[in-house]
């Protein structure tokens, strides 16, 4: 088509000039043999085209609706995600292993029994033993000295005996 | 009352399968017709139908109700074809001989029920073969832009933003359509 007015015809045919281009095109047909031509093709290809319409069959439709009935709500696919579960059941079981752990440790049964403060008698009574195992080393050391004095198997059992004769260290 | 393709949708969402029902029915012509002249065998045509509405209801949670319901399902249709011909790029269209005998059966009936005589069906059942041949040599670029046109009743901006082209471009598409055709099928002397 070498005319201008191929493209314009095509929006003429279809109802989609304003009242001053629909003017101006109908003008120009009565002088353009090609567009004239070009609207009788036209013409004729939507006749066409419209006897030739066709609807899907009734059991295609019929179809999808059995499909999209085994989707409990729409756009929700409970298969995909049954689907997706047994494809990755060795993280779903992780998931819920770590979840019970994490219950158990922070819930655990008989929880509000346990004092979990941290300003609790525990602390204070790891700070006395702590202490008296000091003042053990303290009276060991000031026994034999700091002198780094290696004492032999033999000096244990000394005190051993010592402790049994005696009931307490000499 | 004519029910609004949003309020369809709308009760759809809901979980009611009547309206999806009614949403194919409304659609069932449309899309059917589009997909058998881009494709040209009734099977793939069935397939790619099945296709487009599984499509539409996986993803319905996803669609945007501002935007036009037939706008979104045509685009939907529009990319499960190209996505076929990406996937068969060898694909088999059906000789104009294998699916002439519904499409030559069904425009006889329209025109035999308008009451016009035995002649006049041969004269136009010939032209429409004419046609269909014609259409045949289009590319599939300028054979969707008439087809979009002229089935889905868009406007040549629709068909561009659907086809993701400058308006200009879509109508060049459809021009060089015009050009081809009729150049095949030469001066029709009376209209269809």
């Amino acid at each position: 088509m070498n005319c201008d007015y191929s493209e314009k015809i095509l929006l003429y045919f279809y109802g989609e000039t304003d009242k001053a281009q629909t003017e101006e095109i109908k003008e120009h047909l009565n002088s353009c043999e090609e567009c004239k031509k070009n609207l009788e093709v036209l013409s004729g290809v939507s006749n066409h085209l419209d006897a030739s319409k066709a609807a899907a069959p009734d059991y295609l439709i019929e179809d999808i609706i059995r499909r999209s009935r085994k989707e409990e709500i729409p756009g929700f696919n409970i298969g995909d995600v049954l689907k997706n579960i047994r494809n990755h059941w060795k993280v779903a079981a992780s998931g819920l292993v770590f979840a019970a752990l994490m219950i158990g440790v922070f819930f655990p049964f008989g929880a509000d029994k346990v004092n979990l403060n941290w300003t609790s008698n525990i602390d204070s009574g790891l700070d006395s033993l702590e202490y008296s195992m000091y003042e053990e080393r303290d009276s060991f050391l000031g026994e034999y000295g700091e002198s780094g004095e290696d004492f032999k198997y033999e000096d244990i059992d000394s005190e051993i005996e010592s402790i049994n004769e005696n009931g307490r260290i000499l | 009352m004519t029910v609004t393709d949003a309020e369809l949708i709308k009760a759809y969402k809901k979980g009611d399968t009547q309206a999806l029902e009614k949403i194919m029915e409304k659609y069932k012509t449309p899309i059917y017709s589009y997909l058998l002249k881009m494709v040209g065998s009734r099977d793939s045509a069935n397939d790619l139908f099945q296709e487009i509405f599984l499509k539409f209801i996986k993803n319905i949670q996803s669609y945007n109700e501002e935007k036009k319901f037939a706008n979104w399902i045509y685009t939907v249709a529009h990319n499960t074809v190209m996505d076929s011909f990406r996937k068969n790029k060898n694909r088999y269209i059906e000789s104009l001989d294998q699916i002439k005998g519904e499409d030559f059966k069904s425009v006889a009936e329209t025109i035999a029920s308008k009451d016009l005589s035995p002649e006049n069906i041969l004269i136009k059942t010939e032209i429409s073969g004419k046609i269909e041949k014609a259409f045949e040599i289009l590319s599939d670029e300028q054979r969707e832009v008439f087809i979009m046109r002229h089935y889905w009743g868009l406007s040549f901006k629709e068909i561009a933003e659907i086809l993701k082209v400058p308006i200009g471009t879509a109508l060049a598409r459809m021009s060089r359509a015009l050009g081809k055709l009729k150049v095949e099928l030469g001066h029709i002397e009376e209209a269809v």
